[in-house]
This record gives C-alpha cells, sequence and structure tokens, in this order.
C-alpha cells in the first residue's frame, strides 16, 4: 500500500512559495490607511520593505499560491498540470495564521495571494476569499492585502476580492493573441483585457457606493508580462502598457525576465534571463507614466526595440540634438523633463527655485539632478558647461561612460552568468 | 519677554533677532512643533542626529524662514541648510528603513522584543510607528548602541530600565522564525541571484538584527559593543 505523509506547515510554505516566486510585484504601496479599533495593522502609501532576497529584489509582501495543483499547461508555468512537481494545497485558517503571525514580528508588510486552478476557477476563488476574509474578520487584519484574480472567474467572486483586498491584479502575460495561442492554448488575450474592464468598472462602482469605508481595491490593478519568452517586440509589449495605463487606469505594468523554468522545443532555452531588457523596459515606462513622453517618441515601426546601450531618454535626446539645449531659467515643465538627469521632482524643484536668483551647478547638484548627463543638454543664462561641443559622436562618447548605478549593478550580474 | 509667533508679521528683518539669544532647546523643540510643514518637514527628525549645534542650526533655519519668508529649499546654497537638509533626508530614511527591519522576538509572558542598531536616535519615531501599528501587543523596542529601550502598551510609550534578563522566547517563536528563514531562502530566483544588488539595498550594517541573516545572533540584551564589533569586522566594513 502507498502511504504519502502529508507535508507539513514548513513544507507546504516551501512548495507554495517556491510556485509564487516569479510574480514579480510585491509593491504594498498605494494606500494609506491607519489601524481598525481591536484590530491589528496599517498600510503606508510610499509602502514599507522588509527584507531583500539574494536575487536583490525586495519581500514585502509573505507571497505564497493557496494551491499549486492546476488544470491548465501554460508552457512558460513552473505549476503547469504536465509538470511531475509535488502538489499541496493549504487550509484558509492556517495561511491567515501564517500571515498573522509574520506580520506582528515585523517580516512582512502584508499577503499577497495567488494559486493555481484546483477543480475550477470559482472554487478556488472561493478558497483564496477565505483565507483573506479570515484575516481581515478573524484577526481584523488591516495590513496590506494583493489578490490574484484567475482567468474564468466568475463576477460575484471578483466584487468579492476587489471589496476586501488593497490591490487586485490579472496577469496578462503576452501583447499578442499567437503567443497565446502557442503558449497558454486555455488562455485568451481578449478574454482578459475584458476581465482587466470589468475589474476597473466594479472597482469604480463600489468606491463610489462605500463612500470611504471598506478596503475596495484602493490601491488599484496592476498586471504582468513575461519578457523574451516570445518574439515580441520592445514596441508590442509598451502598446499594450500604454494602452492598459491610458484605457484601464492600471497602476503598474509590471515586467518579469522570463526565466526557463520548462524544458519546451518551443521555449527559448537561453541561460541567462534579459535582464537589462527589462530594466529599460522599466525606463520606457517610466517615461510614458511620469515624463510626458508617448510611446511613438520612444519607438517607431522601422526601429521597435530599445537601445541596450543607452537608457531610453539619452537615446531619444541624442537623436533629438535639435530640441536642446534647454535654457534653464526659461524652460517649462515639459521642456526640463525631457533633459537627461532632471526628473519630476527636480524640474518642480527648479521651477520654484529659478524665481529667486540665478541657479548654479553646484546647486543644481543639490537639487538632486545628474550633473554629468545634464550638463551637455542645458544652458544656464545661456552659458553651456559642457566639455564637448554638442555634437552627436562625442556626446555618444561622453555618455556611454556615465551609466547610472543600477546599471553598473546590472552589467556586473550579466557577466557572472556567462554560460560556463 | 514673550515673542508670539503666531502674529509673525509684526517682525520686520533686522532690527532685532527673532528669538533671543539665550533661548532653550525646549523652546526650540516647541517652536518646530509649530512651524508650517515646509520647515518642519527639514526640522523635524533633525534634532535627533548627534552633533554639538544642532540646536544652534535649528535656530537659524527657523529665523530665516521667519525673517525673510523663505522656505528652506530656496537657501539651499547655504552650507548650513544644505547640511540640515541632507542629515534630515539621510535620518527619514534611516526611519523609514527600520520600520521595516525591525524584527519583534515573542518571548514568553506575551512581550514581542525587538533590538536594533542605528546611525541616529530614532527609538521614538520607530517606537510610535509601531504602537500605531500594533496597539493590542505590549512591545519592547531596545537601541542596544545607546543602551535605551522603549516599552509600548495600548499605544502608550513607557522608558524602560532592564533589572533582569529577557525571558526566554516561546516555542511557537522557534517556530516561526524557522519557517520566515526557509521562505526568505525559497523566494530568491536563482537564475536573476545578484549579491551586489541584496547588499546595495540592504548594507550589512542593516543585516545584523535580521533573523533571516544573522549567524551569530545573541539572544537578549546583553550584547556588547565589542562582539558588535567583530561582527563588523568579520563581515566586511559596514562603512
Amino acid at each position: 500500500m502507498f502511504i504519502k505523509k502529508l507535508p507539513d506547515t514548513i513544507q507546504k510554505l516551501e512548495i507554495l512559495s517556491r510556485g509564487a516566486k516569479y510574480d514579480v510585484s510585491c509593491a504594498s504601496s498605494g494606500v494609506q490607511r491607519k489601524v481598525s479599533t481591536g484590530g491589528i495593522g496599517s498600510t503606508l502609501s510610499g509602502g514599507l520593505c522588509h527584507s531583500w532576497s539574494s536575487d536583490g529584489r525586495c519581500i514585502s509582501l509573505l507571497k505564497t499560491l493557496q494551491t499549486n495543483y492546476c488544470h491548465n499547461n501554460c508552457a512558460y508555468c513552473i505549476n503547469r498540470c504536465k509538470n511531475s512537481i509535488e502538489r499541496t494545497i493549504v487550509a484558509p485558517e492556517e495561511l491567515a495564521k501564517i500571515t498573522y503571525e509574520f506580520y506582528r514580528r515585523n517580516y512582512i508588510e502584508g499577503l499577497f495571494l495567488s494559486s493555481g486552478i484546483f477543480h475550477n476557477p470559482d472554487r478556488t476563488m472561493e478558497l483564496m476569499l477565505d483565507t483573506v476574509k479570515i484575516l481581515r474578520k478573524k484577526y481584523k487584519f488591516n495590513g496590506y492585502i494583493h489578490m490574484k484574480i484567475l482567468p474564468g472567474a466568475d463576477d460575484n467572486a471578483i466584487e468579492q476580492a476587489i471589496l476586501w483586498a488593497d490591490r487586485i491584479s490579472i496577469n496578462v502575460e503576452f501583447s499578442t493573441s499567437s503567443s497565446f495561442d502557442l503558449l497558454a492554448p486555455q488562455k485568451n488575450l481578449r478574454q482578459i483585457i475584458n476581465t482587466m474592464k470589468k475589474i476597473n468598472s466594479i472597482r469604480e462602482k463600489l468606491i463610489v457606493f462605500s463612500k470611504e469605508k471598506g478596503y475596495c481595491a484602493r490601491s488599484g490593478q496592476s498586471t504582468q508580462m513575461i519578457i523574451g519568452a516570445t518574439p515580441e517586440t520592445d514596441r508590442q509589449i509598451l502598446k499594450l502598457s500604454e494602452y492598459l495605463y491610458k484605457k484601464i487606469q492600471l497602476k503598474r505594468v509590471y515586467y518579469s525576465a522570463y526565466v526557463p523554468v520548462n524544458q519546451d522545443s518551443f521555449l527559448p532555452q537561453f541561460i541567462k534571463p534579459p535582464l537589462l531588457r527589462e530594466h529599460r523596459l522599466y525606463q520606457a515606462d517610466w517615461l510614458i507614466r511620469f515624463y510626458e513622453f508617448s510611446l511613438d517618441e520612444l519607438l517607431t515601426e522601422n526601429n521597435p526595440s530599445l537601445s541596450e546601450d543607452f537608457d531610453p531618454k539619452v537615446s531619444w535626446a541624442l537623436n533629438h540634438l535639435d530640441f536642446f539645449p534647454v535654457e534653464l531659467m526659461q524652460a517649462d515643465l515639459y521642456q526640463l523633463l525631457r533633459v537627461p538627469g532632471i526628473g519630476p521632482i527636480s524640474a518642480r524643484r527648479i521651477l520654484c527655485l529659478r524665481k529667486r536668483g540665478v541657479i548654479d551647478l553646484e546647486t543644481l547638484k543639490r537639487l538632486g539632478v545628474v550633473i554629468k548627463r545634464a550638463v551637455y543638454f542645458v544652458t544656464i543664462g545661456g552659458k553651456y558647461f559642457g566639455d564637448v561641443k554638442m555634437d552627436y559622436s562625442l556626446l555618444l562618447e561622453k555618455l556611454s561612460k556615465c551609466n547610472s548605478t543600477r546599471e553598473i549593478v546590472g552589467d556586473l550580474f550579466h557577466r557572472e552568468l556567462q554560460p560556463i | 519677554m514673550n515673542y508670539n509667533l503666531s502674529n509673525r508679521n509684526q517682525f520686520n528683518d533686522a532690527d532685532y533677532s527673532l528669538f533671543p539669544s539665550q533661548i532653550t532647546q525646549e523652546e526650540i523643540e516647541e517652536q518646530i512643533q509649530k512651524a508650517p510643514d515646509s520647515v518642519k518637514k527639514i526640522l523635524q527628525y533633525y534634532l535627533l542626529v548627534d552633533s554639538e549645534n544642532k540646536y544652534e542650526e535649528a535656530k537659524f533655519i527657523l529665523e530665516s524662514f521667519y525673517k525673510n519668508k523663505e522656505i528652506p529649499i530656496e537657501k539651499i546654497k547655504n552650507p548650513i541648510v544644505y547640511k540640515v537638509i541632507k542629515t534630515t533626508r539621510s535620518i527619514r530614511r534611516q526611519i523609514h528603513k527600520l520600520m521595516g527591519l525591525l524584527r519583534f522576538h515573542e518571548v514568553e509572558g506575551g512581550y514581542l522584543y525587538a533590538p536594533f542598531t542605528s546611525d541616529f536616535d530614532v527609538i521614538i519615531p520607530l517606537s510610535l510607528h509601531f504602537a500605531w501599528r500594533f496597539p493590542s501587543e505590549r512591545l519592547i523596542i531596545h537601541d542596544i548602541k545607546r543602551e535605551k529601550a522603549v516599552f509600548v502598551e495600548e499605544g502608550d510609550l513607557f522608558e524602560v530600565v532592564f533589572h533582569s534578563m529577557l525571558p526566554s522566547e516561546t516555542e511557537d517563536e522557534t517556530f516561526f522564525q524557522q519557517l520566515w528563514k526557509m521562505y526568505h531562502q525559497n523566494i530568491s530566483i536563482q537564475e536573476r541571484e545578484n549579491k551586489k544588488l541584496q547588499r546595495h539595498n540592504l548594507p550589512i550594517k542593516f543585516q545584523h538584527w535580521l533573523i533571516e541573516f544573522e549567524k551569530q545572533y545573541i539572544q537578549g540584551y546583553l550584547f556588547e559593543d565589542e562582539k558588535l564589533r567583530l561582527f563588523y569586522s568579520q563581515n566586511g566594513n559596514n562603512k
């Protein structure tokens, strides 16, 4: 007779968190809330990181699955039904207890709850909702909860999830339907985007209806795309992001460099995940959201990939030298934001400060401007401070020497991961 | 002479100094609490720094604000203002970081105990954060380097003097520490390993009190500075 010992709590969490770690989102930001009476927990609008794992990513939420049983067979996923891995399911009460005990020891900021699909989406969503409700009601937990919506969940489950969580997400994974047909035949791009639209409208309705009470996913909706598993271009990926930000009011789109977890003939078998590409996509994403860039300015049909050597803002500046130099004493916010080395905060500081007198380089530095980049693109009171002329080839050489530290960290990482 | 700052329009510059030269430290602290947000943001945490003339510098900022109606960022060319703004930024950053990095240990008797060390004297703002967050818990927050400790109960803060060893950790505590350590290791993606980035975000000086990192955790408050120094020297420089 075959007897299998049931896994204990530690083994369960080990299996389930291993299945959840490829989800990127770990933000605990977007909502500021005080503790409830008799309860435990608060949230900060800026979020809070509690630790960093050895891949350098921050840990702020307990990221886990309800179960790693799954009836889907997505080629890129470690939990697909075809894989013979250890499977388990955690009881809602047990998971709620772990979250609560971690939270009061200040290990985490809240819970990130995702799941494989066990039997059917509705049954699994029910289990996930039980966990969240036990936390919220029994433990009076007022910390952060991020809940995943499973593709195919019904309206009632979506509404319940929004009602009890701070952030809701459903992963869009790829930006073209052909990738879905190839890698995740049980999912469908149109259906996922429709679900996102539905989440958005239910959420807005609930917020108006609830009048400052309840959780109502006030921190918004986010999603995630896999980078490098399919031949989509950066332009196609960012096109979808732009659409999601503008039309469905998404808070964040995450990009996840594909890590080869399965051996399949139609998946790339490279050794290192495309981390630099992921980084460049985030930079472009930031430019679209906070710097008033449009996608068409950054990438065109003929040139659909971001440069690996320069960040997208510097590349744009090098290709539009006629826009520069920007005169700091007269430029408006839009012009200031185009200058490499000046960000939204330092641009506003410059606007505030220049009313009081002339700005010099030292002051700019103190305001948080990255001088080594900005100096080639600005004049202050008509004077240019760069050590070379504003000429494409000269600037190319100068700017390739001053990448930011984060990129240097990334570069080193790439070198270490060369195939042996 | 009694200066009423709410009526500050009556002052015009250069006639006399706004504050009498013998203004006490408490009065400066009081003025900071009363100041408008733009000034409060700069000075609120500045007094937590270990510096001899911090009160002088705070007074200078208050004066220049009330006299010339300048918000501090406008005077960033001034070395004192720049120094204060820079220091305050790093204090705020450290408070924020420690809010996430304190680790509470459940000890017998239902207390949660968290030891930490920091560059600034941030125990009060830290304790306030946890008093708001865990109103129903009994917390002991202990600044090892400054030998200060705060007891938090039902949202109130009390100063602590240790008379005995702390009680031992509970059984649950051992279990959840083990669970957390496992989780911390398990959540990392090996293909993306980047220890340098981890160190960049979480410098070694912060790692000491984290149960998921520490190898040489010494239970209780009897932690000698010598051992701390040794820990730093073994694990590379913390500067």
